[in-house]
């Protein structure tokens, strides 16, 4: 996928599964998420992988709770691909069952962003437009794997 | 029913007042035959693809219903749920402001402005900022507010005013959008390219480029919130371009400014919540991008949070026990695009940030009724209900703005109207008098002979499309007592219909034989049917079955 979108540069989470990140290790020079601090330097970046908290069947989204697997929000808004794994025990089925499971923790509450797609708008003439701010690219990737 | 509610009513902004009437206004809009095109255009395509998305969802009206009972639980006990919004809150390490009008909410936000010392603020698409007129009090401090998203951007560099909720500038063609790109960008940051056409597309990445380094510079970002959830003290901010995500993720400072109905009572009312706006708004199962944030995070987006809760009106609609339900708006626009009234006339006439039936209840209930926009708002309507079958948290928008026009004719007084009604009360209320004036109209009549009458002075624009049907050279009681030989009190007995009140006279002798000889002369006669037409009452769809399904909960 990052051969095919022309990446050369990916940042990767801190805590991203390693056999995720080797693999690609394979095809694009890795930065750690402790590695860039400023969002200049993440603007340079050319895609992110992460992996994601959970997946809805019945509206097509991916929500990610920033959790060590997916690093803090501007990792995966800045960088213009985002590289998404999600394991299939992960999907629930509609967005009732979602809000149920995602529930903040008081005290340990964390940010939540529900991605349904790439960042679009239909501002112009009501046409729509894909890429405007966010990842212009966003791949999902399912593996069939229990959590 | 027609009390005036207590409590303070918003202040006019100063872009507002002395907004004409609507039907002067939107004689102005309908010229524009462009954007009407545009117009029709574009809420027809919303409103299509809403309604093929809101027809997978089979349980749809029970969304609605949860929806509109999450509001009103919130609405009911509005002091307890913000109070606990705020303790949940500050508990995540938010500070929250209380603004009770637009002034103070402008000077708490530009309190925090000037403290990070920074001129400068990026900015999520808000109604509520806009309703407060924050961009301007920014600038008239020396602040530049920037907005993010690209149809406020499109509205912001046009100089211009949005006239939708969700698309601002719907009513701007992409020639249009190339042209205010290519004047406008250079002054205010990277300038558009120079070979720049009306491709949307490339219309959508000159402003990536223009906003991505004031994404990465911005210090403060400024937005709304479409919900926020009192019991876990987090706030949802829904939207499609990710310029949202970039201001309340990348900016050190974060101030939200948030309207008082915007709270909801628990997490779980984000379920139907979550269903129901987007699938009304831009008819999609979901929107691109949610952001939900529960105060600072520590090591993720901005540490200094924010939020100012705002009242400018709300809590006077809330002591209003119909109009509150109004309050319940979240905002998604799906009101605008079935409204035929809507359609022609587009959201500038309306005279508020609120345009479309809902800003036609909302805005003279927030304001009152004092200005000649804010009183004719309630007509800019033709009460067909489709509004109401659309809202997906079913406020009764056709009953608040009848309910409306009552209080504005109250406030009136005494008008030409109502002093021909009174008239009219007397002279009908006495048969003597209905005769006198039946009489003295055949004279007209006859006087008229085969003309019509075209205009009738003080009624202009009532007779400009109506002819004043010709009185009659003879009334029917006239009429009768020629043909049938009798007074004109005469009337058959057992006729069927009510009878006048001044009649009861003959019912004193009812077994007058020369009355049943002359009925048998009149039955003589072939007759129509005499059994009255049922008529059904007729009612919207769904309307008025508020019925709750079982079990839940409060």
């Amino acid at each position: 996928m990052l051969r095919e979108h022309g990446c050369a540069t990916a940042v990767l989470p801190t805590g991203l599964e390693a056999a995720w990140a080797g693999a690609v290790a394979g095809v694009a020079t890795l930065t750690a998420e402790a590695d860039v601090t400023l969002d200049a330097e993440l603007d340079a970046v050319d895609a992110v992988v992460t992996a994601a908290a959970l997946g809805i069947a019945t509206t097509g989204t991916i929500v990610l709770d920033h959790g060590p697997d997916q690093g803090r929000r501007a990792l995966t808004l800045v960088p213009d691909v985002h590289v998404c794994v999600v394991r299939a025990g992960q999907v629930v089925h509609d967005v009732p069952e979602a809000v149920a499971r995602l529930r903040p923790e008081p005290g340990n509450a964390r940010p939540l962003t529900w991605v349904s797609g790439p960042s679009a708008t239909s501002d112009i003439e009501l046409e729509r437009v894909e890429g405007v701010h966010g990842p212009r690219t966003l791949v999902v990737v399912l593996v069939d794997e229990e959590v | 029913m027609t009390t005036t509610t207590p409590g303070p009513v918003q202040e006019t902004s100063p872009v507002f007042v002395g907004m004409p009437k609507f039907p002067t206004a939107a004689r102005e809009a309908l010229a524009n035959t462009q954007q009407r095109r545009n117009l029709k255009h574009a809420t027809h395509t919303i409103r299509d693809k809403r309604a093929r998305v809101v027809a997978e969802v089979p349980e749809w009206e029970a969304l609605r219903v949860a929806g509109a009972e999450a509001k009103d639980e919130a609405l009911a006990h509005l002091g307890d749920y913000l109070e606990q919004l705020e303790a949940s809150l500050t508990a995540n390490g938010a500070t929250v402001h209380w603004a009770r009008d637009a002034a103070e909410a402008n000077a708490i936000v530009l309190g925090i402005v000037q403290a990070k010392g920074v001129d400068e603020v990026v900015k999520v698409k808000s109604m509520v900022t806009q309703e407060i007129e924050l961009n301007e009090a920014l600038e008239a401090a020396g602040v530049n507010a920037w907005e993010t998203d690209l149809a406020e951007l499109i509205v912001q560099l046009g100089h211009d005013r949005p006239s939708h909720i969700l698309v601002p500038a719907i009513h701007r063609n992409r020639s249009e959008v190339r042209d205010i790109f290519r004047r406008e960008m250079a002054a205010v940051g990277r300038p558009a390219p120079d070979d720049l056409t009306d491709d949307p597309a490339r219309l959508a990445e000159a402003a990536r480029l223009h906003l991505r380094e004031k994404f990465l510079r911005a210090k403060v970002a400024v937005s709304g919130a479409n919900f926020a959830v009192a019991d876990t003290g987090t706030l949802v901010v829904v939207e499609s371009e990710g310029n949202g995500r970039m201001c309340l993720t990348l900016p050190d400072t974060l101030v939200s400014v948030v309207g008082i109905e915007k709270v909801l009572p628990t997490w779980d009312d984000l379920a139907p919540m979550l269903q129901l706006l987007p699938r009304s708004s831009t008819g999609e199962r979901m929107n691109p991008y949610t952001t939900m944030w529960s105060g600072a995070h520590d090591g993720d987006g901005p540490q200094d949070v924010h939020v100012v809760l705002l009242d400018n009106g709300r809590s006077h609609v809330l002591a209003d026990r119909v109009g509150r339900q109004a309050l319940r708006c979240i905002r998604c626009s799906a009101c605008l695009n079935v409204c035929p009234v809507y359609e022609r006339t587009g959201g500038h006439a309306y005279g508020s940030v609120y345009p479309g039936p809902i800003g036609a209840v909302l805005n003279p209930m927030l304001r009152g009724t004092a200005s000649d926009v804010d009183k004719s708002l309630p007509y800019a309507s033709s009460l067909c209900g489709a509004c109401f079958d659309a809202c997906p948290v079913r406020i009764d928008i056709p009953e608040l703005l009848v309910e409306l026009r009552g209080r504005v004719v109250e406030q009136e007084g005494r008008t030409a109207e109502s002093a021909a009604m009174a008239a009219a009360a007397w002279v009908l209320s006495d048969p003597k008098r209905l005769s006198a004036a039946q009489r003295a109209a055949t004279t007209a009549g006859r006087l008229l002979g085969d003309r019509t009458i075209r205009t009738v002075p003080g009624l202009g624009a009532w007779s400009n499309a109506r002819d004043v049907p010709t009185p009659p050279t003879e009334t029917f009681r006239q009429w009768w007592s020629r043909e049938r030989g009798r007074g004109p009190d005469e009337r058959p007995r057992r006729d069927p219909g009510p009878r006048p009140r001044g009649d009861r006279r003959r019912d004193d002798h009812p077994r007058r034989p020369r009355a049943d000889h002359r009925r048998r002369g009149a039955l003589a006669r072939p007759r129509r049917d005499p059994r009255p037409l049922r008529r059904e009452r007729r009612r919207l769809p769904g309307r008025g079955s508020a019925r709750r399904p079982a079990g839940r909960r409060r």
